[in-house]
């Protein structure tokens, strides 16, 4: 974080901070707002190979009081392929775009990601800098790495593929979207 | 038991794309080009998918049972350290405790 200007450089022995500089610093280095999704009904979508879909119901929307504010993004998703352990891609979007810092660097046709699991939760952290006082919405677009074409390729969140009252198979889960807005 | 929508359309639908928000036939999104499914069409489609998936699962049990239990007893058999009664009385007790749910 950047140091407020008008605070001083180096504090010394003696030094009395006005009052602007004392609320200068009451702004510093603290979360100025906090909000979050905690999706706790199911969503499931066919996605083809190669491909992926927006999980919708699954977003946060935050407003920057300043452009230099940085943005804490967190996102705990519970999510599965079918009835096995395929992975589960998950790419953290801005505006229902890509943050490409937020994914691996770009290497051949290797798909950016942010995340990655087999059947569960997948976490990831991300500090944002959309320079920006409009509301910004961050939510996940979602895909799996399975190839086979004779699969169905459903994905889900908050269940599992069959989905039943077994004690197997029989239980639901939350998942949740955080952005903090912190101050330069 | 209320519909598995996913369920269905995993099964009677294979090849059509959709995305369900919740587990309601009101948040359901068809993308394919052919007619979107109703909801009476679905749930009448449920118990037979339901009793699939549930037979489905009995077997996989099954299997995971046999390779557990009896399948040594066959191996022993041919090796002529067990009868041909084991194995067969060992398949019996895995076909006993995983059964089959009632047909719909």
């Amino acid at each position: 974080m950047a140091t407020p200007t008008t605070l001083p450089a180096t504090f010394v022995a003696g030094n009395v901070l006005t009052a602007a500089q004392m609320n200068n610093l009451r702004g510093a280095f603290r979360v100025l707002q906090v909000v979050s999704t905690t999706k706790t009904d199911t969503f499931s979508a066919t996605v083809a190979i190669g491909t992926t879909t927006a999980l919708t119901g699954f977003t946060v929307t935050i407003t920057p009081s300043s452009t230099s504010s940085k943005i804490l993004i967190t996102y705990d998703a519970l999510l599965i392929w079918g009835n096995t352990n395929y992975g589960m891609k998950a790419i953290l979007t801005r505006g229902g775009t890509a943050i490409a810092g937020a994914t691996g660097d770009a290497a051949g046709n290797r798909t950016r990601i942010s995340s990655l699991g087999q059947n569960g939760t997948q976490s990831f952290t991300f500090l944002d800098s959309p320079s920006t006082t409009s509301a910004t919405t961050y939510g996940l677009i979602i895909g799996h790495t399975n190839t086979n074409a004779a699969d169905s390729n459903v994905v889900y969140l908050n269940r599992y593929g069959t989905d039943t009252d077994s004690a197997q198979n029989g239980w639901r889960s939350a998942s949740t979207i955080t952005a903090m807005e912190i101050s330069a | 038991m209320s519909t598995d929508y996913p369920a269905v359309l995993i099964a009677n639908y294979p090849s059509a794309q959709w995305a369900l928000e919740g587990d309601s036939y009101d948040g359901l999104t068809w993308l394919s080009d052919t007619p979107k499914p109703t909801q009476a069409e679905l749930d009448a489609a449920w118990p037979a998918v339901a009793y699939a998936n549930q037979c489905a699962t009995v077997e996989a049990a099954r299997l995971y049972a046999y390779e557990q239990t009896s399948d040594p007893i066959f191996f022993k058999w041919q090796r002529g350290d067990a009868t041909e009664a084991e194995w067969r009385a060992a398949v019996a007790k895995v076909k006993l405790d995983n059964p089959y749910p009632p047909a719909p």
